[in-house]
C-alpha cells in the first residue's frame, strides 16, 4: 500500500515465445513489462517512455543489443536506466567492456532461468522502487 | 737493418773463432818450444843420478877413512843395487881394486885406471858402443875427504838408462808440440764450417726463393738446428709452410663450397614455394627468388635493386608504415602481415625479415621470407566464425527450452493453449538442437570422408512432397508465399532418401530463413532425359558476386550484416553441396544482392 506504483521494466527480445516467457515471469514477480521484438523498436520505446530497468537480448534484427544501449546511453531519456545484457555468444562477448563503456549491471549468457534474471533485476534498482507486492486494481 | 746486423754477427763470430784458435795454436807451438829446450838443456835424469852417485862416494869416503872393509864393500854392493848399476868398484890410489860388486875381483889391479883425485868433479868414459849407439858408459868419481885421497869410485851403467829417457821426452815433446796445434787447426776448421754450412743452407734456399718465381714457401727446407739462426730458421719454415698448407686448405674449401653456393643453393632457393629475398645495406633487393617475384606479382627482374618498401603491396596504407616502423631497428627479426586490401580473401601475405650477420658481427643486409596465407587466414577467420555460430545455435534453443520449461513449471495460470505452445517450442528448440548435432556430425563425416550413401529406389514426388511440407509452416509463419511447380510425373531415383531431403532441408530453410517477412520462395522441379533439377528461388537479401564462390565453403558466413543477424552455422550448403556430388549430381547458386538467390539442385535420371 505504501508503494503504489511498479518498476517498469522494457525487455528487447526478438524470439516471440522467449518473450512471452519472460513477460510472463517477470509480471509474476510484479513488474510493469514491456516487450520491444527488434532494436529499432527498443529504442523507440526508450524514447517514449521511462523505465526502471532494460533487459536486452544481444541478438535482434535491424539493430543489435550493443547498439541499443548506445543509443540508449546517448539518448537523453533512460540514459541512465540500469540495463540487464542477455546474450547466447560465448567468449567473443566482452562483458567487462559493457560493464565499463555502458555502465551494464549484468551480462546473463544463455541457458539462463527466468529466475535468476528476476534477482538480477532486483539487484539493480533502488530499493524503494521494486514492488514485489503488487497492488491489485492498478493496471 | 737488421740484416746488416746479423750479417756483421756472423762476421764477428767467425773472426773470434778464427782468432781464438790461432791464438790456442799458437799458445801450444810455444808451449810444445818451451818442452823441447827444457829437455835439450835440462838432462834432468843424468844429473840426478850423478847427484846421488856423489853422495854415494862420499858415504864410502866415510867407510874408508875408518878403514872397515866390509864396511866398504857393503856400502859398494848397495850402491850397485840402489842405482841398478853393472858394477860398482873402488879403486885405491895405486890401482888396485879394494872392493867390488864382483868380490873376486878385490885385489887386482884394475885393468883401466886413471886417478881422478886431483880432480874436484868425475869423469865420464863410454867403454863400449853398440851399433845403435847405445852401450855401457861408465863413471870415475874421486874417493877422499879435506886431507886425504883414498882413490877412485869405478861405477857402470847401460847408457841407454841415461839417454833413453832423454829422447823419449824430446820426441813426445816434438810430437805433441806438432799435434797439438794441428789438431786445434782441425778443431777449428770444423767449428767453422759447421757455423758457416748453416748460413750457407739457408742462404742457398733464400737465393732460390729470389730466382724462381714459382718456388712455393711449402719447398722450404728447415736446417740442422745448430745456433740461434738455425732454430730462428726452423721457426721460419714451419710457419711459412702452416700458413701455406692453411691457404691451400681454404683455397679447396671455397672451390668445393663455392661450387654449392653457386649452383646448389640457386636451385634450392629457387624451388621453394615460399619468397626468399635479400637486401643490402642500402635496402634494396640483390637477391629474390621465383617465388618471391610472383607472390608480389611483379616480374622478378623489375624487383632487383628496389627497395623493399616499393614492391610489397600498397593496397592497405598500413602496410609500409608498419615495416618502416619494424626495420628502423634492423638488428631485430620481424614479422608484418601486407593485406592487399581490407578484406582477408583478397589475399594477405606475411612477410618476416631477420638480419643477416657478416663477418665483423653487424648487420649489413636483410633475409626476407614471403608466404602467401590467405588461406590460413580464411580458414582461422572461418573457424573463429564457427566457435561463435555453434555457441550460439546450442546457447539459443537451450536457453527457450529451459525458459519454457520454467513457466510450465512455476505458473499454474496459463492457459492450455499457451501451455501447448510452450511445449511445441520445447519440442522444436529440441528439434533443432538435434539437428544441429547431424549436421556437425555430418561435417565430420564429410571432413574424415566417411560420409557415405544408402542408396534405395525412391520415388521422388513424394519426397519434394514430405520436404515442402515439413518447411511450409515456417514459411506460413513469415507469411512468405511458398509456391511449388513440378512436372506431372517424376521419376524414381536410386537415392539416399534420408541425405538428399536433409540437403533440400538446407536449401529450403535457408531460403525461408533469409527471405523477408511477406517475401518469395519458389520451387521448381524440372526433368529431362538425363536429369532431374530442383531450383529454389527466394527474394532475400542475395549474395555478392566476390562472396558466391566462397557460400560452399565449410563454416563460411557471410559479412553482410543482413544475413549475419540470422544465426547459421555455415554448415548446411557445405553438406548439400557433397551430398549431391556423392550422388554424381551437383550444387550451383546464382544471385544478385538485394534481388534474391537461385539454388540448382542436379541428380542424374536413373540410369535403365
Amino acid at each position: 500500500m505504501t508503494e503504489s506504483r511498479r518498476s517498469k521494466v522494457l525487455i528487447a527480445e526478438d524470439n516471440p515465445v522467449m518473450a512471452d516467457v519472460l513477460r510472463r515471469a517477470l509480471q509474476h514477480a510484479g513488474f510493469d513489462v514491456q516487450i520491444a521484438n527488434t532494436g529499432l523498436k527498443a529504442v523507440e520505446a526508450c524514447i517514449t517512455y521511462d523505465f526502471d530497468a532494460v533487459v536486452t537480448d544481444y541478438h535482434m534484427p535491424e539493430m543489435n543489443g550493443i547498439e541499443f544501449v548506445e543509443a540508449l546511453r546517448n539518448g537523453d531519456r533512460n540514459s541512465t536506466t540500469p540495463v540487464i545484457f542477455v546474450s547466447g555468444k560465448g567468449l567473443e562477448l566482452d562483458s567487462e567492456m559493457l560493464r565499463r563503456e555502458f555502465g551494464v549491471r549484468a551480462v546473463m549468457f544463455k541457458p539462463f532461468s527466468p529466475q535468476e534474471l528476476i534477482r538480477s533485476l532486483r539487484n539493480c534498482l533502488p530499493h524503494g522502487t521494486v514492488s514485489v507486492h503488487t497492488s491489485p486494481g492498478i493496471t | 737493418m737488421n740484416s746488416r746486423a746479423s750479417s756483421l754477427k756472423l762476421t764477428r763470430r767467425l773472426l773470434s773463432t778464427y782468432l781464438l784458435f790461432g791464438l790456442l795454436s799458437i799458445v801450444a807451438v810455444a808451449v810444445g818450444m818451451a818442452a823441447l829446450i827444457d829437455a835439450a838443456s835440462g838432462n834432468s835424469a843424468q844429473q840426478s843420478l850423478l847427484a846421488r852417485l856423489k853422495s854415494a862416494a862420499s858415504e864410502i869416503t866415510t867407510q874408508l877413512e875408518s878403514g872397515d872393509e866390509d864396511g866398504i864393500q857393503n856400502a859398494v854392493t848397495a850402491t850397485a843395487e840402489a842405482n841398478d848399476l853393472l858394477f860398482c868398484a873402488v879403486i885405491d890410489g895405486d890401482g888396485v881394486i879394494r872392493a867390488h860388486t864382483t868380490k873376486g875381483f878385490i885385489g887386482y889391479n884394475s885393468p883401466v885406471s886413471f886417478s881422478v883425485a886431483q880432480f874436484p868433479g868425475m869423469i865420464e868414459r863410454i867403454s863400449y858402443l853398440h851399433e845403435d849407439g847405445t852401450g855401457p858408459r861408465e863413471y870415475w868419481i874421486p874417493l877422499r875427504n879435506e886431507r886425504h885421497s883414498f882413490g877412485t869410485l869405478q861405477v857402470s851403467l847401460p847408457a841407454q838408462r841415461l839417454s833413453s829417457g832423454l829422447t823419449n821426452l824430446l820426441r813426445q815433446n816434438a810430437g805433441l808440440a806438432l799435434a797439438f796445434p794441428l789438431l786445434l787447426l782441425l778443431a777449428g776448421g770444423n767449428r767453422l764450417r759447421r757455423v758457416v754450412s748453416t748460413s750457407t743452407v739457408i742462404g742457398q734456399q733464400l737465393a732460390r726463393l729470389a730466382e724462381d718465381d714459382s718456388f712455393s714457401l711449402e719447398r722450404l727446407r728447415p736446417v740442422e738446428e745448430k745456433g740461434r739462426e738455425s732454430v730462428g730458421w726452423n721457426r721460419l719454415v714451419s710457419r711459412a709452410s702452416q700458413f701455406e698448407s692453411f691457404t691451400s686448405l681454404e683455397s679447396r674449401l671455397s672451390e668445393v663450397l663455392g661450387g654449392f653456393r653457386g649452383e646448389r643453393f640457386e636451385q634450392i632457393l629457387q624451388a621453394l614455394t615460399d619468397g626468399v629475398a635479400v637486401t643490402d645495406e642500402s635496402g634494396q633487393v640483390t637477391f629474390a627468388n621465383e617465388a618471391f617475384a610472383r607472390l608480389l606479382e611483379r616480374p622478378l627482374p623489375e624487383i632487383m635493386g628496389e627497395p623493399v618498401e616499393t614492391i610489397i603491396p600498397q593496397g592497405m596504407p598500413g602496410n609500409v608504415a608498419v615495416l618502416k616502423e619494424q626495420t628502423a631497428e634492423p638488428s631485430r627479426p620481424g614479422v608484418v602481415e601486407l593485406w592487399k586490401s581490407d578484406d582477408v580473401a583478397d589475399g594477405l601475405l606475411r612477410l618476416g625479415h631477420s638480419p643477416l650477420l657478416s663477418n665483423d658481427g653487424q648487420v649489413r643486409s636483410q633475409l626476407w621470407s614471403l608466404r602467401d596465407i590467405t588461406q590460413q587466414k580464411l580458414i582461422e577467420h572461418t573457424r573463429d566464425q564457427f566457435v561463435d555460430t555453434a555457441t550460439h545455435e546450442l546457447r539459443t534453443p537451450l536457453s527457450t527450452i529451459k525458459a519454457c520449461a520454467e513457466a510450465l513449471e512455476l505458473y499454474d495460470d496459463i492457459d492450455v493453449e499457451t501451455q501447448k505452445h510452450y511445449l511445441n517450442t520445447i519440442n522444436n528448440e529440441s528439434t533443432r538442437l538435434g539437428r544441429f548435432v547431424d549436421e556437425f556430425l555430418n561435417i565430420s563425416r564429410m571432413e574424415a570422408g566417411s560420409l557415405t550413401l544408402n542408396r534405395h529406389s525412391t520415388q521422388f514426388e513424394r519426397l519434394l512432397n514430405e520436404v515442402v511440407n515439413k518447411s511450409r509452416p515456417a514459411m506460413e509463419l513469415k507469411q512468405i508465399e511458398f509456391s511449388i511447380v513440378v512436372p506431372p510425373k517424376l521419376p524414381e531415383l536410386n537415392i539416399d532418401k534420408d541425405k538428399i531431403a536433409a540437403a533440400m532441408m538446407n536449401i529450403l530453410g535457408n531460403a525461408e530463413k533469409y527471405t523477408p517477412i511477406g517475401g518469395e520462395v519458389k520451387l521448381l522441379a524440372e526433368l529431362n532425359d538425363r536429369e532431374v533439377r530442383v531450383h529454389v528461388e527466394d527474394t532475400g537479401p542475395g549474395i555478392s558476386q566476390e562472396e558466391l564462390p566462397r557460400i560452399f565453403n565449410k563454416f563460411f558466413r557471410s559479412e553482410d550484416q543482413r544475413i549475419r543477424e540470422i544465426t547459421g552455422t555455415g554448415l548446411g550448403l557445405s553438406f548439400a553441396q557433397e551430398v549431391l556430388r556423392l550422388h554424381g549430381g551437383n550444387l550451383t547458386a546464382t544471385s544478385e544482392l538485394n534481388h534474391g538467390s537461385r539454388f540448382t539442385m542436379t541428380l542424374p535420371a536413373r540410369e535403365e
